[in-house]
Order: C-alpha cells, then sequence, then structure tokens
C-alpha cells in the first residue's frame, strides 16, 4: 500500500480537484486506500448474492448492541436491590429510554433469528468445506458467546420473569457430574441467586463475553479473508469464474439493504411496541411460572422429555454431543461435494436440525395455551406486566429517612408486625408494594374509602380475592384495629 | 468439478478490473457516505437525547426542609450555621443530603422571622464559606472572598453577594428550599432545584 497515491490514470488529464487532493494527501499519511482496497476488493466468486448477507447483518446488529449497551450501563446499577429499579428508571423517566433498551432487547432478538440463518446458509452452501474447516468452528465459539449473552443478559433487569428463568437455567449447571454444585456456585457466587449473581452475571456479559465475542470476529474474518469467499455451491466453474466480481459495490450495497431493513423493524418494533418490564423479582412467590425467552423454548420444552434417572442424558449427555458434533462436522463430512441435491445426508441433517428447533419451540408455546390453569396464570404474569409498566416510576427511598419509612405509632408498628408474620407480606409485598400474584396495598385505604370497608374485605373474601388465591384469615378485633392502622399508614 | 472449489486468486491480474475507486471520484461512494452519514446522525438521535435526559429533566431537586424552631433564631445577633437534612431526589433514588446555611438576623417588617436563610455555598466557584467572628465576617477559604455579616459582598473574586433562600416559617419552625445557583456571575439564576 502507498504508492496508489498516484491514481491520475491517463483516461483524465486534467488536473486534480480539491477533493482528490485531499485524499492523496491523506494516503500518503494513512495508506487508507490501500485499507480500503484491501477491504473491499475482495472477490467473490460467482458474484454478490443475498444469499451472503447475514453475516454482515450479525456484525452490524452486535455494534449497534455494544453501543445501546454502553448506554444502557449509564444508569444501570448490577446489585441486586438497585438492577430493577433502575432498568425501570431507564424504561419511564429517561428520554428516549425506553426506545434505546427496547432497542437492545429486539437486537438481542435479531442477533439469535440472523445467527440460525446465517448459519443454515453456510450449511446449505457447503462453506464449511475443505480450508474453512476453522473458519466454521471459530463461527462455533460465536454462536456459543452470543447465546450466553443472551443468558446473561436476561437476567440483568432482575424482573420476576429473569429471576425465575434464570434460576431454572443456572440449576442445570447444577447438574454437571463431580463439579457441577461447585459450578454452580462460582457461577451465582454463592449456594442462591442474589446480589453477587447480578455482579458476576454483569461482568460477563458487559466485560468478558463482548471481549471474547470481539476476538473471534477478528479470527473469524481474517480466516474468512484467508479462505476467501466460497462462492455458489452449484453451478459451471467458468460461468462463475467469469461473473466473479468484489465485495464492493455491489455486494455491500446488497448488505446495506438488508441491514437498512432490519434496522427500520427493530426501530419500527422498539417505537410501537416498546419492550416490557416486569415487576421486581420476588424470590418468595412460590406460584411464578417461569418460562425462558422465546430462543430458549426449544430446548426447555426438550428438556420436558427427559424424566426421572434419564434426566442427565438429556440435559448434558445430548447437549454436549451435540455441539461436538456441530464443531465437527467439516471433519465428519469430508466429501469436496458443495451443491446441496449431490448432498442428501447433510440437507436432510439440516431440515431435520430446523424442523425440531422449530417444532419444539411451537410446542412448547401450544402446551402452555391448551392447559387451562398454565396458560391462566401466564396470563395473570403478563397482565402484571401490562400493570407495572403502567404504573409511575417509584423513587427508591434510601437510609433511615425520619419518620418516612418506620412506623412511628405503636399501633401501627404492631399492625407491620401481624402484616409481615401472617403472611400478607409474601404475596402483597414487604410494605405492601404488591407482587405479581397480588395487588399492592399503598393507598388501599383511601382508594376503598375507609379502614372498615378494608376490614369488612378481610373477613368477608369477594370473589376475585378468593379467585387470586387469598386465604381467609382470622383476626381478633384488637389485631385488625392494628392491622387497619398499618394498611392507613400505606401511602 | 475436479477443481472445485476454485483457489482464491493469488495474482493481481486474476482479480476482476476495478474502476478507479475506493473513495475517488466516484459518485456512488459518496452517495453512500452520505446516506451512512445521515442514516447514523439519525440513528443517534435517541442517544443523545438519553445521555442529555439531565438538562431537561430534573434529576436532583430538593424539597422544603426544617431548619428548627424559630425560637431557636429569636434575638440572635450575628450569622449561625445550621446543617440541615435535605429530602433530595437523586436520579433515581431519595436520599437525605446534609446542607450547610447560615440564618442571619434580618429586620425588614414581614412575617420571616426576622432572620434570613443564606446558602453556604460562595457565589464564585462553588466552596463552602465560613464565618469569622473576629473580622465579622464571611471569608471563603478557596479563593479568598469575603462576605459581610449580612451576606453583602465585600471583596471579590466573587461577584455577587451570599445566595439567600427561599424560607418560610410553618408551625413555629424555619423552613427554607434549598437551591443551587449559577456560579461565577453578577446575576442570581436558579440552576436546579
Amino acid at each position: 500500500m502507498g504508492t496508489s497515491a498516484n491514481p491520475a490514470s491517463g483516461r483524465q488529464p486534467q488536473s486534480p480537484g480539491l477533493g482528490d487532493r485531499f485524499y492523496q494527501w491523506l494516503d500518503r499519511r494513512t495508506g487508507i486506500d490501500g485499507l480500503l482496497r484491501e477491504a473491499l476488493d475482495e472477490p467473490i466468486p460467482g458474484g454478490a448474492k443475498y444469499a451472503y448477507v447475514f453475516g454482515s447483518a450479525l456484525l452490524f446488529v452486535f455494534l449497534s448492541q455494544v453501543i445501546t449497551g454502553v448506554f444502557l450501563a449509564m444508569y444501570y446499577v448490577p446489585s441486586a436491590d438497585h438492577a430493577h429499579t433502575t432498568v425501570a428508571y431507564i424504561t419511564k423517566v429517561v428520554t428516549g429510554g425506553s426506545f434505546i433498551r427496547s432497542i437492545h432487547v429486539y437486537g438481542a432478538d435479531a442477533m439469535m433469528i440472523l445467527l440460525v440463518l446465517h448459519m443454515s446458509q453456510v450449511f446449505f452452501y457447503g462453506a464449511y468445506k475443505k480450508r474453512r474447516e476453522l473458519l466454521w468452528m471459530s463461527g462455533g465459539v460465536l454462536m456459543l458467546l452470543i447465546i450466553g449473552m443472551a443468558f446473561t443478559g436476561y437476567l440483568l433487569p432482575w424482573s420476576e420473569q429473569s429471576y425465575f428463568a434464570t434460576s431454572v437455567g443456572t440449576s442445570l449447571i447444577g447438574e454437571v457430574p463431580w463439579i457441577g454444585s461447585y459450578l454452580k456456585e462460582i457461577i451465582l457466587g454463592g449456594g442462591d441467586m442474589g446480589t453477587l449473581t447480578v455482579s458476576r452475571f454483569f461482568v460477563l456479559h458487559v466485560f468478558i463475553l463482548p471481549a471474547a465475542i470481539f476476538g473471534f470476529i477478528a479470527v473469524h474474518i481474517y480466516l474468512f479473508r484467508t479462505a476467501g469467499a466460497a462462492g455458489p455451491a452449484w453451478g459451471n466453474p467458468e460461468t462463475i469464474r467469469a461473473k466473479t466480481e468484489n465485495f464492493y459495490p455491489r455486494q455491500v450495497i446488497k448488505d446495506i439493504v438488508f441491514v437498512t431493513l432490519v434496522i427500520m423493524v427493530m426501530g419500527l418494533l422498539a417505537y410501537f411496541k416498546p419492550a416490557d418490564l416486569g415487576p421486581a423479582a420476588n424470590p418468595a412467590n412460590t406460584t411464578y411460572l417461569p418460562r425462558p425467552d422465546w430462543y430458549f423454548r426449544p430446548f426447555f420444552e426438550w428438556l420436558k422429555f427427559w424424566k426421572g434417572g434419564d434426566e442427565f442424558i438429556g440435559e448434558m449427555i445430548v447437549p454436549a454431543v451435540g455441539i461436538l458434533i456441530f464443531f465437527l462436522v467439516p471433519f465428519i463430512d469430508r466429501n469436496p461435494e458443495r451443491a446441496p441435491r449431490r448432498r442428501p445426508n447433510a440437507m436432510t441433517l439440516l431440515m431435520v436440525g430446523l424442523c425440531a428447533i422449530l417444532g419444539l419451540g411451537w410446542y412448547s408455546y401450544h402446551q402452555d395455551a391448551v392447559d387451562p390453569s398454565v396458560a391462566k396464570e401466564l396470563h395473570l404474569q403478563s397482565e402484571e406486566d401490562v400493570r407495572f409498566m403502567a404504573a409511575p416510576f417509584h423513587v427508591e427511598m434510601i437510609g433511615n429517612i425520619p419518620g418516612k419509612v418506620a412506623p412511628v405509632n405503636k399501633t401501627v408498628a404492631a399492625g407491620e408486625k401481624i402484616f409481615n408474620n401472617q403472611g400478607c407480606s409474601t404475596c402483597h409485598g414487604q410494605g405492601g408494594v404488591g407482587t405479581a400474584i397480588a395487588p399492592k396495598l399503598i393507598g388501599i385505604v383511601k382508594k376503598l374509602g375507609g379502614a372498615s370497608k378494608v376490614g369488612y374485605l378481610i373477613d368477608h373474601e369477594n370473589a376475585a380475592m378468593k379467585a387470586g388465591g387469598m386465604p381467609q384469615f382470622h383476626l381478633a378485633p384488637n389485631q385488625m384495629k392494628q392491622l387497619l392502622a398499618y394498611l392507613s399508614s400505606l401511602k | 468439478m475436479a477443481d472445485w472449489p476454485p483457489e482464491r486468486p493469488q495474482t493481481p491480474g486474476e482479480k476482476p478490473e476495478h474502476p478507479d475507486f475506493p473513495g475517488r471520484r466516484s459518485f456512488l461512494a459518496l452517495l453512500l457516505g452520505v446516506g451512512t452519514v445521515i442514516v447514523g446522525a439519525l440513528l443517534s438521535v435517541p442517544l443523545f437525547r438519553f445521555v442529555l435526559f439531565p438538562v431537561f429533566k430534573s434529576t436532583t431537586g430538593t424539597k422544603w426542609a426544617t431548619i428548627g424552631p424559630i425560637s431557636k433564631f429569636e434575638g440572635i445577633t450575628g450569622p449561625v450555621q445550621a446543617d440541615v437534612n435535605v429530602e433530595q431526589q437523586d436520579g433515581w433514588r431519595e436520599i437525605y443530603s446534609q446542607k450547610s446555611v447560615f440564618v442571619i438576623p434580618w429586620h425588614d417588617n414581614s412575617s420571616n422571622g426576622n432572620v434570613r436563610v443564606l446558602s453556604a455555598i460562595c457565589p464564585h466557584m462553588g466552596c463552602l464559606v465560613h464565618f469569622n467572628k473576629d473580622t465579622n465576617q464571611f471569608d471563603c477559604p478557596c479563593h479568598g472572598s469575603i462576605f459581610a455579616a449580612d451576606g453583602a459582598l465585600v471583596r471579590g473574586p466573587a461577584q455577587r453577594g451570599l445566595d439567600p433562600l427561599p424560607q418560610k416559617i410553618v408551625d413555629g419552625k424555619l423552613r427554607m428550599l434549598f437551591e443551587y445557583f449559577r456560579e461565577g456571575i453578577k446575576q442570581r439564576i436558579v440552576v436546579s432545584r
């Protein structure tokens, strides 16, 4: 590079314009011309195709995730007692916060879809064969890292949904033979999920995994350029050679068209249907039905098929063997033939794999829909999410604010004891803030028009309370008086 | 099919002819460049709004706070320092933060209890001033500004006297609203409350 500062060919005798002179000036100092040629003059056998856009789109969405992620970290606090508050603050208060968080959430979904498309295209075109074994394997590492990003990122809002989904996910880790319980403790930062888990997942999600992804992207692109673009998997080699063109301009434009489409879909979704945030995690909630995000649904459903002593096979052996086979595909399938029509076994495998993933995912949602009690509970949970989103942001009170948190009056203090000891707080939350299973009680006395009305409802539960699973409490008149005094103090 | 997949062209001669690009005199490149910049600028609008949010909305607002019973300040002859717990919004949380104020005697026949509440923040660059009993003046420890016992400016570099805070008496208690003022200028402009 470097010598190209002399671009004037014989075709243009006039002296170079200002733009050209600046470009020459810049090139002499940076070698940008050589860099651009190196980046853009990659020959693509058979010419540009829309089939090749998914890798570039993955790279683009990953960069979008990095940018939105960095900005989200400006307000987010990785600790169990502030994580949910700060995510709620981002979603409900900060200007553009809901939009940026939604782009990040939908970006994660887009990564998963693009990952499957990219891998399927590479497999379909047989582009993992001969000279491209390491390219395929580095892509496999990137796939695992991206799945790790999805898993660790899901916990960070510390909502009911993310807490329970992650607690199921991490108990799988405990099933690893011999070292499982240690491994789980290392990942969770202890025996149970808590604030150390949030810190660990945050560090993984924000520092370690992204750094590894950047590194493997570099490896992946380097190996791709070393091997060269694979080109069409079928057709006449002479025609393909004749149609060969450089990455720039036509493939660049196709990439841009597709990426623009992805941006538009993500932007419209984020604007018109912002990502939800459910209520804060309540580890005491025993009725919550944990469900993973859609991209983990096939695996979630798969695990249900393995019962009793065989569980270990489904949880560990099959996935481990599957991943091993995935990495060894280029060595197992050593036939240089790339045309899909002449690779019936490989195509069958691809079809069966894709159908299994889609089928398991569909079956998981189908099962939830046909079981009335499950469907009802999931519906209640999603209604709770909507209600939380609609409620205004609650500022978090810090420290001993005089006369604000501790009840001042003896009757109120006794009432608070009853509230906690009788288990009211288990469902209605500490301080009556409400949870996914029971409404908040802050302001309930004013809302119902007096303490006596609330007392009547506790003694005579209405249908909705019974249906919601509220137990019948029998309190002595004096205890009732104390409890009502406490409920009246919740404002 | 024997030579499939084709080896990557090794010599420049095998590469297809490319026009005099990249970057130079290519209308397409210009179009792509300009398009990318415009789309990038559009996409960064929400990010700017996200970062600039504290400029448009209050993130550190304070509430009215009680200094003490007004009887405590009856008949004072000079400035009395008071450290007040002020309930303050702090982003996504609400805290009690301690603020220093001076209560000085002030007789203007209004219902302010014959006192005035001054912020201890120096209007020059925001250091906390203290009262020097020997000279009966407020000294700023940072750049040497001096204020009279009534808060008036005696010597710069500050360009105005100490800032009075909104005050009122409720149920015999002196209350004030802690405000921040723009520093380094002559005018008294509230920047955040």
